[in-house]
């Protein structure tokens, strides 16, 4: 059949019809836009979810942390257990225990001082000593984590800032002052100045000493007003300036032998009257709420696609119900049905699976718009997501794939039973 | 040599026997008339002939080709080869004008649709039905049932099955009708197979048939 006959063919099969034809394949359109919008922002926002709530802590590693509070800018001691060497040493002493990386405070004020987005600012702090072996072996590479006094004539101080802290900047106080919202990668490469022995509130004897810094890495796993440097240089300046107290870590990183012993480690920890977090203490904390919030969007997704796909079937079914008598009219005049096959094939199957693609790809565009006009709205979440249109290639063609394998496999089984039903049949009233 | 042969021809509906062992042989390009009483089963016949109704016992054959165990894809190929239809309720596409309905087949079953064309409105102007952009739902009973019957001729076959091709038109027009049928069967050579009533048609066939009691009896 030359193409000038099938589209003559096409044109004298809708006459009449185009409206139900159009609404039909409008139906499958909005449907497909639809699935991949909800699916696109609801990845999105589980994905910023899991940005707000995960931790980088490995499986094998129990994070142990002082169980006093830290309510400001140094640890403040409610009556709670303090980590002391001792406990250290008994720690290390377990044969569950691979490794671990101690976390000191500064005992000594401190002060940032810097340029943000061409304005001055500057913020007490607390200096966190932390080893080379928290940042990880892909970092080391590019960081020189070994640092003392004597290198801040020739080197930057590296720093690890807190994610945690770069979120309560952005919607604390960037968004009520007007400022630019800060990402974890647009801080990196960020130099500043520190000063020790000095802070906005507190002063000691001997003289301020000032460094220049820079921020070398991001982490999750830092205490909420720390700022990370090497463990070294905290242990320097608190001999510097408070010689006379003893050392207190703020963390112990534990690496365990195996992932599987990490439960027991967390019961030795518990009992010495220090918490102990981990990756799934962390996560399980995290997967109440992104469970909720997945469940619920499952559950629109999944209504959104029952709705869909009945309506793509219905309409589909409904198209071929009103043609009943138009192909019985054309098998009683001798059209074959290879014939018929083939317009079924070009009107159900070519035509939805343009209507699907067109509404993936304006769903698709809906998202990312979605996702951009939100992100201009708030530094918040700009600071926490690159987008919040997620597009999983995979996933987004199975579920145009089941949808459209759905709606035209029930067209194609009713448009088979048509062509099975004698034709007198189909000529009756 | 006989273009239709039926043997021992049988349907039924649930308890109601319509045909019962009925033979027909139907020489080319041969006029039989059809008559019998409303409900006696002309038109079952008639969908038997035209093999749209395949429920049926006994034998078939049309152009020699024994129709009883053929494919659908062979049966459509059958119909499209020898038989035209004009049914009695026409079974026109509402939305489409009277040329459209008429070289439907021809569009459908990828024939010369150029000379399908040519041939329609031939047939529609001796008829003396409009060419225009009108729907057919829109013209008269009388034009829809001409406009079936050209339908019917367009794609030259070999047996013409008329279920009361001429039951809407008024006299005048049941004349034009037969003229121009009889005047192409002298061409074409097809045969004419017609349910009729009126008298002045049964004078033109060949010979009249009357089915009574499930079985065909000449009319003499």
């Amino acid at each position: 059949m030359k193409s000038s006959e099938v589209k003559l063919a096409l044109h004298l099969w809708n006459r009449g019809h185009w409206k139900d034809y159009i609404f039909s394949q409008g139906m499958l359109f909005t449907a497909s836009l639809l699935l991949v919008f909800f699916i696109s922002i609801g990845l999105g926002v589980q994905n910023l979810l899991d940005r707000f709530l995960s931790s980088d802590l490995p499986a094998e590693q129990v994070r142990v942390t002082p169980s006093g509070m830290q309510v400001g800018f140094f640890q403040t001691e409610t009556g709670g257990m303090e980590i002391t060497e001792e406990i250290k040493s008994e720690l290390e002493n377990s044969p569950l225990v691979e490794r671990i990386d101690p976390q000191i405070y500064a005992h000594v004020p401190a002060l940032l001082r810097g340029q943000l987005g061409g304005q001055p600012y500057y913020t007490d702090i607390t200096l966190e000593g932390v080893t080379g072996e928290f940042l990880g072996d892909s970092l080391l590479e590019n960081i020189n984590w070994s640092y003392t006094l004597d290198d801040s004539s020739s080197r930057y101080l590296p720093i690890i800032l807190s994610e945690n802290l770069l979120l309560l900047y952005n919607a604390g106080f960037a968004e009520s002052n007007n400022l630019l919202g800060l990402t974890p990668d647009g801080v990196l490469g960020t130099e500043c100045i520190v000063t020790l022995g000095r802070s906005s509130i507190a002063d000691l004897d001997n003289p301020p000493v000032t460094v220049r810094a820079r921020i070398e890495a991001t982490s999750r796993n830092m205490n909420l007003f720390a700022i990370g440097v090497p463990f070294e240089f905290v242990d320097e300046m608190n001999s510097l300036f408070l010689p006379d107290d003893t050392r207190r870590f703020s963390a112990l990183v534990i690496t365990a032998k195996r992932a599987e012993d990490v439960p027991e480690i967390v019961r030795m920890v518990e009992e010495t009257g220090l918490r102990a977090e981990t990756r799934r203490g962390i996560a399980q904390k995290a997967e109440i709420l992104v469970g909720a919030v997945t469940a619920a969007l499952s559950a629109l997704a999944a209504a959104i696609l029952l709705s869909a796909l009945s309506s793509a079937i219905h309409t589909l079914v409904a198209d071929l119900k009103n043609r009943r008598f138009a192909l019985g009219v054309l098998m009683a005049l001798g059209t074959p049905h290879d014939r018929l096959a083939m317009i079924f094939a070009f009107q159900i199957l070519f035509m939805s699976f343009i209507s699907m693609v067109l509404g993936a790809v304006l769903g698709c565009l809906l998202a990312w718009g979605a996702s951009t006009a939100l992100l201009s709205l708030s530094p918040v979440l700009r600071a926490a997501v690159d987008s919040l249109a997620v597009f999983p290639a995979g996933w987004l063609a199975a579920g145009i794939g089941v949808m459209l394998a759905a709606s035209t496999g029930s067209a194609y089984i009713f448009f088979g039973r048509i062509l099975k039903t004698p034709v007198t049949r189909l000529l009756r009233p | 040599m006989s273009i239709i042969e039926a043997r021992n021809i049988e349907r039924s509906f649930d308890d109601l026997t319509v045909l019962s062992g009925l033979d027909l042989d139907v020489a080319q390009g041969e006029f039989l008339a059809i008559v019998g009483r409303s409900g006696v089963g002309k038109s079952t016949l008639l969908a038997i002939l035209g093999t749209h109704d395949l429920d049926h016992g006994g034998t078939l054959k049309i152009a020699d080709t024994p129709t009883n165990d053929l494919s659908s894809g062979a049966l459509a190929a059958l119909r499209r080869d020898y038989l035209g239809f004009v049914f009695q309720d026409f079974y026109l596409l509402p939305a489409l004008t009277a040329t459209e309905n008429v070289i439907l087949p021809t569009v459908f079953s990828g024939g010369n649709l150029e000379k399908a064309r040519v041939h329609a409105r031939d047939i529609l102007d001796k008829l003396s039905l409009r060419t225009d952009e009108t729907p057919t739902s829109l013209l008269s009973r009388g034009e829809r049932q001409r406009v079936a019957v050209a339908r019917g001729l367009v794609n030259r076959p070999s047996v013409l099955l008329a279920d009361e091709p001429s039951a809407s038109l008024d006299e005048e027009s049941e004349n034009i009708l037969f003229d121009l049928l009889d005047e192409l069967r002298r061409q074409q050579n097809f045969a004419l197979i017609a349910v009729v009533h009126s008298t002045g048609v049964l004078d033109r066939a060949d010979r009249i048939l009357e089915l009574k009691d499930g079985i065909l009896h000449e009319v003499v």
